[in-house]
């Protein structure tokens, strides 16, 4: 009993942030018979707590690496670890945003946000509770009723965020969650996913084709380079915590935009 | 594998497009009062058919051995339904129609789980029931009379095996097609074989199955008719080919009549049931 007590209150503080190692880590596909090298020699470390974007061409296998953590592909060689547990599969602290909202059209956006806790088994009001909050917090209240197919294409991804937090995951990964979606209102999940960091610490891998939001976001940026996909440079953002939306004019903040593309330029030529 | 429309489906890659944006709801809404411009045009078709068909009937162009007047076949359905001619002939219709449909679902949607769960069975055995669905069904309606005789069994079996299909197609369809994303989902929330059925597949399938359902009900109806044309003792099909040798006309019509009321509560009742389960998920 005192066990199970002990468990349950470990739900619902925030967890501590996850920790990530990736060594020496290549997979390839094979696609219509022909071996694909997405990745190869990729070596990482993340450290709690720390918002990481990854960056490059496409093809540079950075969703790959993301798949990878979280135990939705395996390495062909190398090794992915969480908080030094090997990944073999996917493991209960982490939460996964992916490029589309993936909603389940014949559940409402809360049932959407609780699916996790069903998916668990926890049955709790107060999670439910939680759940609510977490739309609140996305600028969805009022929005729990309604379905999938009655919400924009912002304001569904605004669910499957909350979705993948509902959990209070200490490792949250995010495929392109914002690719889809026009400059205002991908500025304003910018800010929302911020904001929830800040108040909840976790650690957050970020796969984006946006250079700004990378740099909006991270503590570091790790430039990925393309064919075969490998770790390019890793270039850390020096701009102070907290970031707000004042941070967007901010000299500064084009200087560190600069100078990502700059390695990101670098990445494309090929050029080590 | 054919399958029938899915309605959600549209929807979602509607709006994950990001295509729509807060109002996007509101225009997929009917403006104001369409509803009722609906409605009266309805009402207007129904009149300017009956009365096409009165006017053909007065013109003589046809042999009122094949049209009779509208008002005498209502003045005859009337009249069955009074003298008790017609219950007992719709009743075996509606029995034999329910009794194959039902059999028909509940083997398809079986089969269908089945065959979903096991694609080595399913490529193996499709080629089979594909076979058997492109022959008409409707030609082996004397064997099945001669093997099964008189009574209810051979036209169950005739509606079953018309509505069986559809069902069984878009039952696969339902359960097998899911996106990447969906399944990717599921994985990443550690769900089992069988929460990834319940609370992914199963409820997917269910927008593949109602329409599939629409389509197997007019077949089982279809197939039961066949049934009775070839051999009975009461239905409606039987009571047709009766009123169409001694030349009856307005009682053929007034019978056509009476089944395509009992189409009409069918669908009506289907769309409930549709209605009610996706509320009740």
């Amino acid at each position: 009993m005192a066990i199970a007590t002990g468990r349950q209150a470990d739900k619902d503080a925030a967890p501590r942030p996850a920790a990530i190692g990736i060594r020496d880590v290549s997979k390839s596909f094979t696609r219509r018979g022909a071996a694909v090298q997405a990745l190869e020699h990729t070596e990482l470390d993340i450290a709690p707590g720390e918002f990481v974007s990854l960056i490059g061409p496409s093809g540079c296998g950075k969703s790959t690496l993301l798949k990878l953590v979280a135990g939705l592909l395996e390495p062909t060689t190398g090794s992915v670890t969480v908080d030094g547990r090997e990944v073999t599969e996917p493991l209960p602290q982490v939460g996964v945003a992916f490029q589309k909202p993936t909603l389940l059209r014949w559940r409402t956006v809360l049932d959407n946000v609780c699916l996790p806790l069903v998916i668990d088994g926890d049955r709790r009001p107060e999670s439910r509770e939680h759940a609510k909050r977490l739309l609140e917090m996305m600028g969805l209240a009022g929005f729990e009723k309604h379905y999938p197919r009655e919400l924009s294409g912002g304001m569904e991804q605004r669910v499957s965020i909350a979705r993948s937090l509902v959990n209070r995951p200490s490792l949250l990964l995010m495929d392109e969650p914002f690719g889809a979606l026009d400059e205002f209102t991908r500025e304003d999940l910018n800010d929302e996913l911020l904001g929830m960091w800040q108040r909840e610490p976790k650690t957050v891998v970020f796969v984006t084709h946006s250079i700004s939001e990378a740099v909006f976001l991270s503590d570091r940026i790790v430039v990925m380079s393309a064919r075969p996909g490998r770790v390019h440079a890793t270039v850390p953002v020096p701009l102070p915590r907290p970031r707000g939306r004042e941070l967007r004019d901010d000299p500064e903040f084009y200087e560190a935009i600069r100078h990502v593309r700059s390695v990101l330029d670098e990445a494309k030529g090929g050029g080590r | 594998m054919k399958t029938q429309a899915a309605p959600g489906k549209q929807d979602q890659d509607l709006s994950s497009l990001g295509a729509l944006d807060q109002g996007g709801g509101a225009l997929r809404r009917r403006p104001d009062g369409a509803g009722l411009k609906s409605a009266v045009l309805a009402v207007l078709i129904f009149v300017a058919i009956i009365a096409g068909w009165q006017l053909t009937a007065d013109s003589g162009l046809v042999s009122p051995l094949i049209l009779a007047p509208p008002g005498e076949v209502v003045q005859v359905l009337f009249q069955l339904a009074v003298d008790g001619t017609l219950w007992p002939n719709l009743a075996a219709t509606i029995q034999e129609t329910l009794l194959g449909f039902v059999l028909a679902v509940v083997a398809a949607v079986v089969v269908g789980s089945v065959f979903s769960f096991s694609p080595i069975l399913r490529n193996a055995v499709y080629p089979f029931i594909l076979a058997s669905q492109t022959f008409p069904k409707v030609a082996i309606a004397p064997l099945i009379v001669a093997a099964m005789g008189y009574g209810l069994a051979p036209k169950v079996t005739l509606a079953a095996l018309l509505a069986f299909f559809p069902v069984l197609t878009n039952t696969i369809a339902g359960l097998t097609e899911v996106s990447e994303d969906e399944v990717s989902l599921f994985r990443a929330l550690r769900a089992s074989r069988w929460q990834e059925l319940r609370y992914l597949r199963i409820p997917n399938s269910l927008a593949f199955i109602f329409p599939a359902l629409n389509s197997a009900a007019v077949l089982a109806l279809i197939g039961a008719i066949v049934g009775e044309f070839v051999a009975a003792r009461e239905g409606v099909g039987y009571a047709i080919a009766q009123y169409t040798v001694t030349g009856e006309v307005a009682a053929t019509y007034a019978m056509l009549i009476a089944l395509s009321v009992f189409g009409l509560l069918v669908y009506g009742v289907l769309s409930l049931a549709e209605r009610l389960v996706r509320r009740a998920k």
